[in-house]
């Protein structure tokens, strides 16, 4: 079955949640946007394998929110029934003086409908473009 | 009853209008994404009555842009809340585009005449 308009927007809701939550330092909102055997896989933080896992770096990352945002666009959202993916660009943001661009990258998600609805079975973080921060 | 999608897709899109009166000095256009006695709390000003709104969407207009991102919207069939990103980009005297302000909307939004409206619209600036 083809994924549906509902479908899409609660994707769309999945990242945002997500991008709220890692900006603000949510380390629980920010894990449970993951499956309980998620997978982040990114090149900055490496591998993280469960949602124990992601939530235990989440919380190393925790004191430097509030000084980044995660912008994400273009989405291209494709699946059927249960499962899906959605790749879409990241431009992460410094929101305190200077200001400047951090990181471009673009992410590749696999997502999981479970019971409590959408979530990321694996987050890939490819970085085209970085500065020292 | 929850949201629908068409509720979410009219409430970007309100967003969406809002971004483009207040980019190109459209006080009126402005002024009608709010519902009446509706309330603006910007980083520079605040406006409630029809006439401060028009005042406040018309003071734009020219090399400004409003760029959001990552919005959260909550809500039933004619009350809804939405968190959005913001950033405001200019252009420098050399011609390159400058990032000039960045925050977070918090807005209140009530469907009045079938229509979707800021009730409350408040800028939380990054710093």
């Amino acid at each position: 079955m083809p994924l549906s308009v509902e479908d899409r927007m609660a994707i769309l809701a999945l990242v945002t949640r997500y991008n709220h939550a890692v900006d603000e330092g949510d380390v629980d909102t920010r894990s449970e946007t993951f499956t309980e055997d998620g997978v982040w896989d990114s090149d900055t933080a490496g591998v993280v394998t469960s949602r124990e896992a992601i939530r235990a770096h989440a919380a190393t990352r925790a004191p430097q929110a509030h000084t980044k945002k995660h912008w994400t666009n273009s989405p291209v959202i494709e699946g059927d029934g249960d499962h899906a993916t959605i790749m879409q660009y990241l431009w992460l943001v410094e929101i305190v003086e200077p200001r400047r661009t951090l990181m471009i990258g673009t992410y590749h998600d696999t997502l999981r409908r479970e019971p409590e609805g959408w979530l990321f079975a694996k987050r890939e973080l490819r970085v085209h473009s970085r500065i020292d921060y | 009853m929850p949201l629908s999608v068409d509720d979410r897709l009219e409430i970007l899109e309100l967003m969406a209008r809002y971004n483009h009166c207040a980019d190109g000095g459209d006080g009126e256009g402005f002024a009608d994404t709010f519902a009446e006695g509706g309330l603006f709390e910007g980083s520079m000003r605040t406006a409630r009555t029809r006439e401060e709104l028009v005042q406040a969407g018309a003071g734009g207009g020219g090399l400004w842009k409003h760029w959001l991102s990552s919005p959260i919207i909550e809500g039933d069939a004619d009350h809804a809340t939405a968190k959005v990103y913001l950033v405001r980009t200019g252009l420098g005297d050399d011609g390159a585009v400058e990032l000039i302000a960045s925050g977070t909307y918090h807005d209140t939004l009530a469907r009045i005449g079938g229509e979707w409206r800021f009730t409350h619209r408040k800028v939380h600036p990054d710093q």
